[in-house]
């Protein structure tokens, strides 16, 4: 038991008002600044410009890389740039990939409607995959549009895995990629919707243009 | 006095040189004389695989992977730099496929918040171990002291 005749005060403490706010102000004063780090890091991270959509291409808006070589069916040379002025499809695929199968009879049938007559074009790019096999599955299955089978190409443009489509609009500019399968309706209906809307900055810029 | 100062620094300051040029020798070694075949592994163990988990383009054996190595091996045949090269494989990939992020923009934040984080915590250090040292010799009662005050006021009360 404390003795009644030693008051409390005597026993050496620290000084109470001193203490508190060393104990106390510092550590509050800490902890505000690392919130307000922690919310200011959140902030910009989730408003910045890529924020939620880090999965899509980087070359989009970009001028399309280049694209040459023979081609695998007719041996002869061909380059993206021979379809300049036209909106062209390029089809990354290897036969040994599934969805690449069965987009197949997607591509011929777009090939039969939109690129026999001129309107737009398709190329196709091998990935990874035996010459032969190719030639042969273009033979089983149909389809006459160019091949071409240069392994850069595929890095040129960022492929990270097949079936990979991009469309390339008339002024040589990427504009839109599709990964996984393309179906042929939704692929002519994208097609009509980016040349609309071509048509109409085309237009609006010729119209701001004239006085 | 000065001889003093100087006796206390000296050790400090040898372990400084000692540890700025062995970071010197670290970052700088093998930058030199290294083979095309070496600068394509040492370029394509910065690039990250897109289609694996953790695994860099030099150790991965997928299409993807196997497609940037021999792309890698191609500029580096053609003469481009590393910083070329990695700065050609980001505007294609995105930055994320750099094992490294990127030195500006946002990226800049994890090279320097360590920094920061780092000094600031040294500072930090430094202050308290003062006010310690302070208060210490200053007027706080030791271990000493409260035991001889227990065993006074257990005296007291017997």
């Amino acid at each position: 038991m404390l003795s009644p005749g030693l008051p409390s005060e005597q026993v050496p403490q620290p000084v109470p008002g001193q203490q508190r706010r060393n104990s106390w102000a510092e550590p509050r004063v800490v902890a505000l600044c690392v919130g307000a780090i922690v919310v200011a890091l959140i902030a910009v991270l989730a408003t910045r410009e890529t924020a939620g959509k880090s999965q899509q291409s980087p070359i989009l808006g970009q001028v399309a890389p280049a694209i040459s070589g023979i081609d695998v069916l007719s041996k002869r040379p061909i380059k993206l740039s021979d379809a300049e002025g036209r909106w062209t499809v390029v089809n990354f695929f290897a036969t040994w990939c599934t969805p690449c199968v069965a987009e197949h009879d997607d591509l011929v049938r777009f090939h039969e409607s939109n690129v026999i007559n001129g309107e737009d074009a398709l190329l196709a790019v091998v990935f990874d995959d035996a010459e032969s096999d190719v030639k042969k599955f273009f033979e089983e299955r149909g389809g006459g549009w160019p091949i071409v089978d240069e392994p850069k190409v595929a890095v040129d443009y960022g492929v990270t895995g097949v079936p990979e489509t991009y469309i390339i609009a008339p002024n040589g500019k990427v504009v839109a990629s599709v990964r996984g399968g393309v179906n042929d309706e939704a692929l002519v209906a994208k097609l009509d919707d980016l040349k609309a809307q071509f048509a109409a900055v085309n237009s609006t810029v010729a119209g701001s243009t004239t006085p | 006095m000065k001889g003093g100062a100087m006796k206390k620094w000296a050790p400090l300051l040898l372990m400084l040189a000692v540890v700025l040029s062995a970071l010197a020798v670290g970052s700088l070694q093998g930058n030199g004389n290294q083979t095309p075949a070496q600068r394509t592994v040492s370029i394509a163990s910065r690039v990250r695989c897109p289609t694996c988990q953790g695994l860099s383009v030099a150790q991965s054996k997928t299409p993807v992977s196997r497609g940037i190595f021999d792309e890698i091996e191609r500029q580096v045949a053609a003469g481009r730099s590393d910083a070329q090269i990695t700065s050609y494989l980001a505007s294609r990939y995105g930055d994320s496929i750099l094992t490294n992020p990127p030195s500006s923009g946002i990226g800049a934040v994890v090279w320097v918040l360590p920094v920061i984080v780092l000094a600031g915590a040294a500072g930090g250090l430094a202050m308290s171990l003062r006010r310690w040292r302070q208060a210490r010799s200053a007027s706080d009662p030791t271990s000493d002291d409260l035991d001889l005050v227990t065993r006074a006021r257990a005296e007291a009360a017997s």
